[in-house]
């Protein structure tokens, strides 16, 4: 073989070899790509999409509770909860300076209030946990300064907070949020309306966790919740509450509350509670204070109800405003109890008018001996006691009376004066409001409804309104109650000058355990202006200390009343009303 | 018509065979072609490119707006959170009793016929307003922390500049109004000669003006 040949050959040779390699290589990428692109596509295209996929809270917002002026009672508000990844807690380097651990905590302490101490309490206790909180709530503007100290191993979440601007000026009806849903008030009772639901975001992200286009999809929409419209006016509240409080302070009373009813319309104007709490913070307010104690506690409302006793002996026709008695100063009862008055003016030549007026238990046990029970208890069920109010607030009471059939033969005497019975405050302003709206009465309202974010008004029931006595026993009742600020029980300590006011004083002795001690519940319940009633109020105070008598609650009426007529423009009576005499 | 069937049917006829020309050789494409052809390829490429990467620039815009307005939103949230603190009564009437405001009493009336003043006539007294705590063991809102918030808020250039003048001692505001209402005062003219005649507490009908 000559050189050139086995040169030839060589060359052959390495051609072979280099094209079998080149082959060989070719094939193997022809069947990787075959696996990845054929048999295996659905599997790695899947969990590509995976790896880029995730989702997102599409945060729908609570609904808010708004007054009769559509201020909010019960607005959003954001927190954000601190939280570190103890696993990663170490110094770091920042601006080119290193900065502690302890620098860094000292920080954050410098901007939430959150003790250092607590905070590495909170990391070191588990050092290879990936989670702690180190801070709560912080405000938006406190997580903007958290944001700017740039620290590696903290981390944030959204807390969808509840805020109450107006604080404890309605936080009796509103209730309050806790940590896990609505706890008390409006905030419970109405939770199907305000609920919101967050909905689920889906998109696909790149490795710099930006949304890649096209890819967002809405998995579940965000509805929000929707707003409770109240009939409180907060400016009134927040007056009648200072009120209660002012006088409640005075009295050393233990708690007061009060309450004011549009006549016209059964809606509660005020409906204030003392002492309350503020819903922004009241992680240690005593249990009692976090309610709203005119609908959900029940007392013996004492002679506020003779109004009502009287209202039903003038529809049945069995008395008339001057018919004359000698009241006794004591009226026997069988065991060899008696029954007696606060007072000596109490008894005497009076009228019926004066019973009422000098509240006279002896003289309204009398009149009382003409009704039978069954008939005086159907005009209290009339009148809204022994049943819920039309507000339904949560843990609304009915109150309590005994069955007309089997009533003792003391409280048969007694409930006549409102003793040995119970009521809420709520269903004595329904009552006066029956009373005040001669003799028609139109179901309480607090809530008018709720307004829903598709725009839709959901108005709560009007439920008719009832005839419970005729419009002459109405009117004889408030004229007869006129006489009480100015001779009877409340003369010279309820006055507004310009206005005609009818009212009754109610003085209850508190059973404890039983048996009655000497506290007392005092209240005033009355209308104004008594011409043309427009507005009911009802002032009661529990366990007075300093007087406890129940003109001791005039002050706190005498001054809702007033800003009433100021605050709603009410023009002045203009004529001295002829009033019924008392004596004889 | 006819005419035309004649004349084909008149023509010599020639035998069945009859060479054709070469056709010619096909000329090579025209470079222009090629150009345009490749131009629209490669605009088609450049387009798809340019159009991913608008795609992948407004992702990243979406992504700054959507900061922008969480942002935004929680400037809201701060915000509305003042407004509704400010909007406090508690806190609106602690501030105007720091100013030296009181409850105006019993309302009263002037008949305009016969100046008669109806209802009480009597006049507010000074500091017979009080705003008290309702909350056990909370103390009435801090009005200088809340008055001190709008004097910032209104040396920013936002309005309500009355409070500007605020201090944390709340004394001074109060003698500060009290020598503004002096000044009004003094300021209108007394043109009542004889003593109006006293209250009365209802006078009659109402309202009864001549008025001109």
């Amino acid at each position: 073989m000559s050189p050139a040949q086995i040169a030839s050959r060589r060359t052959m040779r390495r051609m072979g070899s280099v094209s079998l390699i080149v082959a060989v290589v070719v094939v193997a990428f022809v069947v990787r790509l075959v696996d990845i692109q054929v048999v295996r596509a659905a599997e790695l295209s899947a969990e590509s999409a995976e790896r880029r996929s995730t989702t997102s809270t599409l945060w729908a917002e609570r609904g808010q509770i708004l007054d009769r002026t559509f201020q909010a009672l019960a607005e959003n508000a954001d927190r954000y909860n601190v939280t570190a990844s103890p696993r990663h807690v170490a110094d770091f380097r920042r601006d080119g300076v290193t900065v502690s651990v302890m620098n860094a905590l000292a920080e954050v302490e410098a901007i939430t209030g959150t003790p250092v101490a607590e905070m590495w309490a909170a990391v070191s206790e588990d050092p290879e946990s990936n989670f702690a909180y180190l801070s709560k709530d912080a405000t938006t503007e406190q997580y903007r300064l958290l944001l700017d100290l740039d620290i590696p191993w903290m981390y944030f979440e959204r807390n969808a907070d509840r805020f109450y601007p107006f604080g404890s000026v309605a936080g009796n009806l509103t209730g309050m949020m806790g940590a896990d849903g609505p706890l008390e008030g409006v905030e419970l009772k109405w939770d199907e309306c305000l609920a919101a639901a967050h909905g689920v975001l889906s998109y696909q992200q790149g490795a710099d966790y930006v949304k890649l286009p096209g890819t967002t999809q809405v998995t579940t929409p965000a509805v929000n919740g929707g707003d409770v419209v109240l009939t409180i006016d907060s400016d009134l509240q927040w007056f009648v509450l200072q009120q209660l409080a002012s006088t409640g302070m005075s009295l050393g009373a233990q708690s007061g509350s009060a309450m004011v009813v549009e006549v016209k319309t059964g809606e509660i104007l005020a409906s204030a509670d003392w002492p309350t709490f503020d819903p922004n913070d009241f992680a240690n307010t005593p249990q009692q204070h976090l309610r709203a104690a005119a609908f959900t506690s029940t007392f013996e409302p004492g002679s506020t109800l003779k109004s009502i006793t009287m209202a039903a002996l003038l529809e049945e026709g069995l008395t008339f405003p001057e018919e004359a008695f000698s009241v006794p100063s004591t009226y026997a009862l069988p065991g060899g109890r008696y029954i007696r008055n606060a007072g000596g003016g109490a008894a005497g030549n009076l009228t019926t008018t004066g019973i009422l007026s000098r509240s006279s238990n002896t003289g309204t046990v009398i009149l009382s001996e003409r009704i039978s029970p069954s008939v005086l208890n159907r005009y209290f069920k009339a009148f809204g006691f022994g049943e819920p109010t039309a507000v339904d607030f949560l843990g609304e009471q009915s109150g309590y009376m005994q069955d007309p059939k089997s009533i003792d033969s003391i409280t048969v005497h007694t409930q006549t004066f409102g003793q040995g019975m119970s009521a809420t405050m709520a269903q004595m302003a329904g009552a006066y409001q029956a009373l005040a709206n001669r003799g028609e009465k139109i179901p309480l309202r607090l809530v008018s409804g709720c307004q829903r974010q598709d725009g839709t008004f959901d108005e709560v029931k009007k439920d008719a309104p009832q005839r419970v006595v005729s419009e002459r026993t109405a009117n004889q009742i408030i004229t007869m109650l006129e006489t009480v600020p100015r001779e009877g029980t409340l003369q010279y300590r309820v006055n507004v000058p310009g206005y005609r006011i009818a009212a009754k004083t109610g003085t209850a002795e508190i059973a404890e355990n039983g048996v009655y001690t000497d506290e007392r519940m005092i209240s005033i319940a009355g209308m104004v202006p008594a011409q043309e009633p427009q507005y009911v109020v009802v002032v009661a105070f529990v366990k007075p200390q300093t007087n406890r008598f129940s003109y001791a609650a005039a002050p706190a009426f005498d001054e809702i009343v007033t800003h009433l007529v100021k605050h709603y423009r009410v023009a002045p009576s203009t004529e001295e009303p002829t009033l019924p005499p008392i004596t004889w | 018509m006819s005419a035309l069937t004649a004349s084909i049917a008149s023509a010599p006829r020639k035998p069945g065979l009859k060479a054709v020309a070469r056709p010619a050789a096909a000329a090579p494409p025209k470079l222009s072609y090629v150009i345009a052809t490749l131009a629209g390829i490669f605009a088609i490429l450049a387009g798809q490119l340019m159009l991913s990467i608008a795609l992948g620039n407004g992702a990243y815009a979406i992504q700054d707006l959507e900061r922008q307005l969480a942002e935004r939103n929680r400037d809201l949230s701060i915000v509305s959170e003042e407004i509704g603190a400010m909007q406090d009564p508690q806190t609106l009437a602690t501030l105007a009793v720091s100013l030296g405001m009181v409850d105006d009493g019993d309302p009263a009336y002037l008949r305009l016929s016969d100046a008669q003043v109806l209802g009480s006539g009597e006049p507010a007294m000074a500091g017979s307003t009080s705003v008290v705590a309702v909350v056990p063991g909370e103390a009435v809102v801090d009005v200088t922390a809340v008055a001190s918030t709008i004097a910032t808020q209104s040396a920013e250039g936002e309005s309500m500049t009355a409070f500007a003048t605020l201090t944390d001692d709340t004394s001074e505001v109060t003698s500060a109004a009290v020598t503004t209402l002096e000044g009004v005062d003094s300021a209108v003219p007394v043109v009542i000669t004889e003593p109006a005649p006293a209250a009365k507490t209802f006078g009659g009908d109402l309202p009864s003006p001549t008025t001109h």
